[in-house]
């Protein structure tokens, strides 16, 4: 496969192109500084065990941050800065991970339903429309319900409900190629449907689904904690994560507010950076968006 | 164009949409790991469990061959049989709608909100491209639709909360006073909508008071999408020859905007309306949780809290059916607008 690291490096030229504007690289930076303090946050964190939640200590419940706890304690004692740093590392994951696989499978699907036969092509176009209809929250819930709250549901409900996005994506750039002659010539040589679909279709509908998954990064941070801040509602999940802790942290906002507020300032500051680094990458990928009209009145 | 045979079609493709609602709802319901008919009981504990899983089982029909199944479980549905509420011992549809309508109730003020002032401020900033204007109003929609719609809530709730305590009134929290609520007759389920049919003003401005800050929350995500979404197609129609036509004779700037830009953005407003709602439907959910209103997210929470599951896959199937519609009606007025995107 050429495509990928053609793909890549044009990204890289996108960035570059975008890293001269100081919004995109501040947040660049406090994306990549966050997301690399999850990544490492279970292995800093100073109480491992009580990030995880298997450790309770009831004594020091709802402490002020000090010294020995820098971001306080929450209703069970447990120190906050390493619940946040897990849950900034679920966040990271999960955003990672369902940014990936969706983006990978909609490229898949979409450039499939627009190259193989009709009735492929109606299936396919019918299942991406039937899962943008399903909304995420909900289906995340069916998960939990049945398998518990761990990972898998909730990044298989964001997934579900994402692919579909890139999916289209992926279809209409194939379909606008599919019938011109660099595409078609080939085939009339004699050249094999999958050779053309590689070197031909593949190469042009890649870049517009990495920019647009790339911008969605935000947007999946944001629904994902939208989804377990409900989930902590409803204490249907305990797991070292940020949307839970809020969640659960707003009961006691009058009195202790630091246990809402960290894991708040974090998620925000994450969710934040992710989407003006998406915006202004979409933004560069648009040359149209660059030009200053006021002048011309 | 927009032909009866397009309607035709695309109303067909809705159906074979709800069908394939009810399919997954199906999968989600029968192959889910676990004992179906446990999960579908609630997974009781104690005296009556093993009655209630037994009935769960009849209902379910997990003794007979999987067509007829399928065949009872779709039929089900479309008969408006959704099954028992495990929590609540009413039936699943009426909880479901009542929900939806306080929840869409909410979105669609949200939307009142949004749709005019992220119109403007797309318009406002697309004129000022580069300036101070357009960098102000770009990072400030970037900040308020990145910034998660819970913790702006909380924010909002919390600031209401000292605001009310230091004023003396009473804290904004739920949909309608519990004074009102004694002998308020639903018919919609929508409050707003209800009280003014019933000429009650006073309920009327209670719950308009009510639902204005989470509204207010909730709008910001779409009013910061449509910001800069409204700004990029305005930067892209004024790219137009015969916008660069108009601006050449000397057509004045604003005359310029209403006559031959506004008529190409407006569509693009559109369009984007009907993406945002099913978003901005699961960010109410969480609002309304902070706010206290009841809605579907107060009925996700007490069914995760039960494990009511057919109160879960009901809300599912409710809420996917209302975006097939709300989809098949935006693509037939796009098509009426825009012939182009009949293909």
């Amino acid at each position: 496969m050429t495509a990928l690291p053609e793909a890549l490096s044009d990204l890289l030229r996108l960035m570059r192109r975008a890293w001269r504007r100081p919004a995109f690289r501040v947040a660049l930076l406090l994306a990549l500084a966050l997301t690399a303090l999850g990544l490492l946050g279970p292995y800093v964190a100073p109480y491992p065990l009580q990030g995880l939640g298997v450790e309770v200590v009831s004594e020091k419940s709802l402490l002020p941050p000090s010294l020995e706890h820098l971001l306080g304690t929450d209703a069970m004692g447990r120190d906050i800065l390493s619940r946040v740093l897990f849950g900034l590392w679920r966040a990271v994951i999960v955003t990672l991970l369902v940014i990936s696989v969706s983006a990978v499978l909609g490229l898949f699907v979409g450039s499939a339903a627009a190259v193989l036969p009709k009735p492929v092509e109606t299936v396919f176009v019918y299942t991406m429309e039937l899962f943008i209809s399903v909304p995420s929250i909900l289906l995340a819930a069916a998960l939990v319900a049945t398998a518990g709250g761990g990972l898998v549901p909730l990044i298989v409900a964001l997934v579900l409900t994402w692919w579909p996005w890139y999916g289209r994506v992926a279809y209409t750039q194939a379909r606008a190629i599919r019938e011109l002659d660099f595409v078609n010539l080939p085939r009339v040589f004699g050249l094999s449907r999958l050779y053309v679909v590689r070197k031909h279709i593949v190469p042009h509908v890649v870049p517009p689904v990495l920019v647009e998954a790339l911008s969605d990064l935000g947007s999946v941070v944001i629904e994902m904690s939208t989804i377990t801040f409900i989930f902590g509602a409803a204490q249907s999940i305990s797991e070292p994560d940020l949307g839970v802790m809020i969640g659960l942290g707003l009961r006691y906002v009058t009195t202790h507010p630091w246990v809402a507020l960290f894991p708040a300032i974090f998620l925000a500051l994450l969710a934040i950076s992710f989407t003006v680094f998406g915006e202004v990458l979409y933004e560069e990928a648009n040359p149209v968006l660059r030009k200053r009209w006021f002048k011309w009145f | 164009m927009l032909t009866l045979n397009y309607i035709i079609r695309r109303s067909a493709l809705s159906l074979v949409l709800v069908v394939g609602v009810l399919l997954l709802s199906f999968v989600l319901t029968y192959y889910a790991p676990g004992d179906p008919a446990l999960t579908w009981a609630g997974r009781p504990r104690g005296p009556g469990a093993l009655e209630a899983i037994e009935r769960a089982r009849q209902e379910l029909g997990l003794d007979k061959p999987l067509w007829y199944q399928l065949s009872t479980y779709i039929g089900r549905f479309l008969s408006g049989d959704w099954g028992t509420s495990v929590k609540f011992k009413t039936p699943v549809l009426e909880l479901v709608l009542r929900g939806f309508a306080s929840s869409l109730e909410l979105v669609a003020y949200s939307f009142l909100v949004a749709v005019p002032l992220g119109y403007l401020l797309g318009i406002s900033a697309a004129l000022s491209r580069g300036g101070l204007r357009d960098r102000v109003i770009y990072y400030f929609s970037a900040a308020i639709s990145g910034t998660p719609r819970f913790i702006t809530a909380a924010v909002a709730y919390i600031a209401l909360y000292v605001l009310s305590q230091a004023l003396g009134t009473p804290v904004i929290y739920g949909r309608l006073s519990s004074e009102l609520r004694v002998g308020f007759e639903e018919i919609t389920g929508v409050i707003t909508l209800d009280s003014l049919i019933q000429g009650r003003l006073d309920a009327f401005l209670d719950s308009l008071v009510r639902i204005i800050p989470p509204a207010v929350v909730l709008s910001t995500y779409p009013m910061g999408v449509l910001a800069r979404v409204v700004r990029i197609a305005v930067a892209e129609t004024l790219e137009e020859e015969y916008v660069r036509q108009a601006v050449s004779l000397g057509i004045p700037a604003g005359v310029v905007m209403r006559r031959y830009v506004a008529p190409s953005v407006v569509p693009v407003v559109a369009q984007l309306s009907g993406l945002f709602f099913s978003y901005s439907l699961v960010e109410a959910m969480a609002v309304e949780s902070v706010f206290g209103r009841e809605g579907l997210g107060y009925l996700l929470i007490k069914s995760l809290e039960s494990s009511d599951y057919p109160l879960i896959v009901g809300s599912i199937v409710l809420v996917s059916l209302v975006f097939v519609v709300a989809n098949t009606i935006a693509d037939v007025v796009q098509a009426k607008v825009n012939p182009r995107v009949v293909v």
